[in-house]
């Protein structure tokens, strides 16, 4: 038998020589291990085959020398130290009824953590969701302001246009400088990433147009923008100012 | 564990909140707005719209976009409220065969409900967004004067938007909340609140943690708006005076009107005069028009004194009826918006003669008492306890068609009150137990919530009979009501449980409806979302192409602006499918740019 072989070789007489538990017990893994011994496997050991002589010494000093004279030492120990034991009873005697309320104040505070980390959870979640909308919303907030301004000059600008003809070279010339400012400022936006909203020739949508109007006719398609009263701008997916449109509606 | 979130569902705007961390967080709807006009709108292709979009649509589907729905909630066709709305609205309300208000649009009838449960819908995903997680609980706020129809109405509307409402409570109560009290205290507070289309005056009791509303009173047709008109008609008039044109032609020149007016009265709020700024309103052969006008705090309080007085007859009635003098009023709350004006500050604190609390946003005061309501459900706050009392008193017609009170509004339920009652003729075998509610002395002025016979009295003279009626409201606002003849031992009962006149089938079948039109309007979203994802993809490669493109082989760029016009085509398509096959194909177009880009350098 090879292994019973291998064992011996492994384990010479130094078994006796065991000094410590750690070391009984680093040897008795190694031996698991050659052995293979696994939680299924039951070793059956009989009682009479343990000799008194055979207890590693350190043992022997653990225990006390007979099960039943110990358990006797014990009570005896109890019962001299009983008044002892009755006094700090006393002294530290929790009602039940207070050590329920402790124990549901403790309940409840659990419970109070537990919805505070949820919500903090929640909320560093949305926070972070949030800051990439930062940017834009910034952008957004502006233009919003802006364009109000951009629509002015616009209406001066159409204002201006309707008696070119009769106006000096001079305001010609201004009213031109002018209209070059309007392209700029239209031009800042349009890098800014704010797009005007379409608007006649296509479908009304409100979730880009606002109706203020309606056009009866029959010759375009019902819902079709007839006509924009005030552009409508987005940044990206998200709508800064609804333009203000005119839409066909069926005549009749 | 999870949230109860607060909804303040207004007649003209809502609100939802929810408590996070000890603190009330407003929820914002996807438009940012922090409140959500009460709007819905239905349009032919099927879809429904809500909030700030159904809005921009009312213009062109008036009869289909309803509003002010909060108005027909709970009542029936013929009672005078939606007659008086009948009249100024433009979508049609129709005769349920119950004989309650519904809404038709196009060829389908809804309950009122119904329409609420939508904008309650809506309010659900926002805070679901917001929250990262499913809500299922809410608290939704009610006029102190909605009698138990009404408030089970708009319990309806949470179920069918797959809420659970684990309370309804009154709008004042609910400010009230969110101001806090003081525990020990017996306080009384008046709750002034000018909405957008709506006031409302209401004195509580507050007593233990038990609100109790002594009354209440208001206009149903006096709010924000009002005020507004004012300032665009005095702009209107000074205009047409200096220039004989007549602005209110103008669809562009009156909704310019219209914000520059919102503005100024914002402003007047904390500066005392403001200046409206509306260049180029309008032109005429001389050239073009300006408004700049200078708008004084006193001017515009000039504008708008009667609207204001006639808020101050309504606080002396509901002074007078809970039989109290101004001095009685410990605290004054000021909800909707409007109230921001000092001169309703003013008139409030002249009428009570004590400073009104004004630290909480007054549009935003009813939904954050709900949310702290929601919380002390879910558990989040502990130290108070809200009692449910009974809105409107409960009670029997009597002889002569008087109304005589079994139980008194504002008791703690659940509770039991029985009384005696007799013949009033000869020998009289029956005597009909009418159950109705409300607070008016003549019956037939209050609710009728139900009826049954007690027969098989024996033959007496009249006024021997003993009969014992007594009324019980269970935790749930059930009422069970009985009569007993105490001779004979006869009884005869009946349970009234509370309705909104839709029947429990019905409510699980427009639960599912919901349910399914909501994943409809996650769909409508979706193919938004790529629509405008394929438009800027398109116009960004057509851009490249017209400024790089001529780098490239001249077959190459015939080929690549082919695809990018066929891929156009797709934008006016409803079909996702389509649509995301015209993506791919345009973002191979794209790369392809890239590539001849990369080559080119």
């Amino acid at each position: 038998m090879d292994s019973n072989n291998k064992l011996r070789d492994h384990f010479p007489e130094e078994m006796n020589l065991k000094s410590s538990i750690d070391d009984f017990l680093r040897e008795l893994e190694e031996k698991e291990k050659d052995l293979n011994i696994s939680d299924e496997m039951v070793i059956e050991v009989e009682d009479d085959e343990i000799e008194e002589s055979e207890i590693p010494e350190f043992l022997k000093t653990d225990l006390p020398s007979s099960s039943g004279a110990f358990g006797e030492n014990l009570y005896a120990q109890i019962k001299m130290h009983e008044p002892e034991i009755k006094a700090v009873e006393l002294t530290s005697q929790v009602q039940p009824s207070q050590l329920k309320e402790l124990e549901n104040r403790i309940g409840e505070l659990k419970t109070t953590m537990a919805r505070r980390q949820m919500d903090f959870d929640n909320y560093r979640k949305r926070i972070e969701r949030e800051r990439g909308d930062t940017f834009q919303n910034q952008i957004s907030n502006l233009a919003t302001q802006m364009l109000p301004v951009l629509d002015n000059l616009n209406r001066a600008l159409d204002a201006a246009s309707h008696f070119k003809g009769e106006q000096s070279n001079g305001f010609q010339q201004f009213f031109d400088g002018i209209a070059l400012v309007n392209q700029q400022l239209s031009e800042v936006f349009s890098e800014m990433g704010i797009q005007p909203v379409m608007t006649v020739g296509e479908m009304f949508n409100p979730h880009f147009h606002e109706a203020v109007a309606t056009e009866n006719t029959n010759e375009i398609p019902p819902n079709t923008i007839t006509e924009e009263f005030l552009r409508g701008y987005r940044l990206g997916d998200k709508l800064i100012r609804a333009a203000m449109v005119r839409v066909a509606a069926p005549a009749g | 564990m999870s949230k109860v979130i607060g909804i303040d569902l207004g007649t003209t705007n809502c609100c939802v909140s929810v408590l996070e961390g000890g603190t009330v967080q407003i929820i914002p709807n996807k438009e940012g707005g922090r409140t959500m006009p009460s709007v819905v709108g239905f349009t032919e292709k099927g879809d429904r719209l809500v909030g700030q979009i159904a809005k921009r649509q009312a213009v062109t589907n008036p009869a289909n976009t309803l509003h002010a729905v909060k108005r027909l909630i709970g009542r029936k066709y013929n009672s005078p409220e939606v007659e008086k709305m009948r009249g100024n609205v433009p979508f049609e309300i129709v005769e349920a065969p119950n004989g309650d208000a519904h809404i038709r649009v196009l060829d389908k009838t809804y309950s009122p409900p119904e329409i609420s449960a939508i904008v309650l819908q809506r309010l659900k995903q926002a805070a679901e967004e917001f929250l990262g997680d499913t809500i299922s609980e809410a608290i939704i706020t009610v006029p102190a004067y909605f009698d138990d129809i009404q408030r089970q109405a708009t319990r309806d509307a949470g179920k069918i938007a797959g809420l659970t409402v684990e309370r309804i409570i009154n709008e004042p109560t609910s400010a009230a909340l969110a101001y806090g009290f003081d525990k020990n205290k017996n306080e009384k507070v008046a709750v002034y609140d000018l909405g957008g289309g709506t006031f409302d005056i209401t004195i509580l009791e507050i007593n233990d943690g038990v609100f109790e509303v002594l009354s209440t009173s208001g206009n149903t047709f006096l709010g924000g708006e009002d005020f507004d008109q004012r300032i665009i008609d005095w702009l209107v008039e000074t205009f047409q005076k200096e220039n004989k044109i007549d602005l209110r032609e103008d669809r562009l020149a009156l909704q310019r009107l219209k914000e520059g007016a919102e503005r100024a009265k914002c402003e007047l709020s904390s500066v005392s005069e403001t200046t409206i700024n509306l260049p180029f309103i309008a032109a005429d052969p001389s050239g073009p028009k300006h408004i700049n006008i200078v708008l004084s705090r006193t001017k515009f309080e000039e504008l708008v004194a009667d609207l204001v007085e006639s808020s101050v007859e309504p606080c002396q009635k509901a002074l007078w009826d809970a039989k109290l003098q101004p001095g009685d009023i410990d605290k004054v709350i000021l909800v909707g918006g409007q109230t921001r004006s000092p001169i309703i500050t003013k008139t409030v604190t002249e009428l009570f003669g004590k400073a009104p609390s004004t630290e909480i946003n007054p549009d935003e005061v009813v939904a954050m008492g709900a949310a702290i309501q929601g919380g002390v459900m879910s558990g989040d706050v502990k130290d108070i306890i809200l009692l449910d009392v009974l809105p409107l008193s409960l009670g029997l017609e009597t002889r002569g068609g008087l109304f005589v009170k079994l139980i008194s509004r504002n008791a703690t339920i659940p509770l039991k009150n029985t009384m005696t009652f007799t013949t009033v003729v000869d020998n009289q075998q029956s005597v009909e137990i009418h159950i109705m509610q409300g607070e008016r002395e003549i019956a037939s002025a209050n609710r009728s919530l139900g009826r049954f016979d007690l027969v098989g009295i024996p033959l007496a003279p009249r006024g021997v009979p003993q009969i014992d009626v007594s009324f019980e409201v269970d935790a749930n606002g059930i009422v069970n009501v009985s009569a007993k003849d105490k001779m004979t031992g006869l009884e005869q009962a009946m349970q009234i449980t509370p309705s909104s006149g839709l029947a429990p089938e019905e409510i699980d079948r427009l639960i599912m409806e919901a349910e399914t039109s909501a994943n409809m309007d996650v769909k409508a979203k979706d193919l938004i979302l790529q629509k405008n994802k394929l438009d800027s993809l398109i116009k960004n490669a057509q851009r490249a192409m017209s400024e790089y493109g001529r780098t490239m082989p001249q077959e190459q760029q015939q080929q690549i602006n082919t695809a990018l016009n066929n891929a156009e085509v797709y934008l006016q398509s409803e079909n996702l499918d389509d649509i995301k096959m015209a993506l791919a194909d345009v973002e191979q177009q794209t790369n392809k740019i890239t590539e001849a880009l990369m080559a080119a350098v």
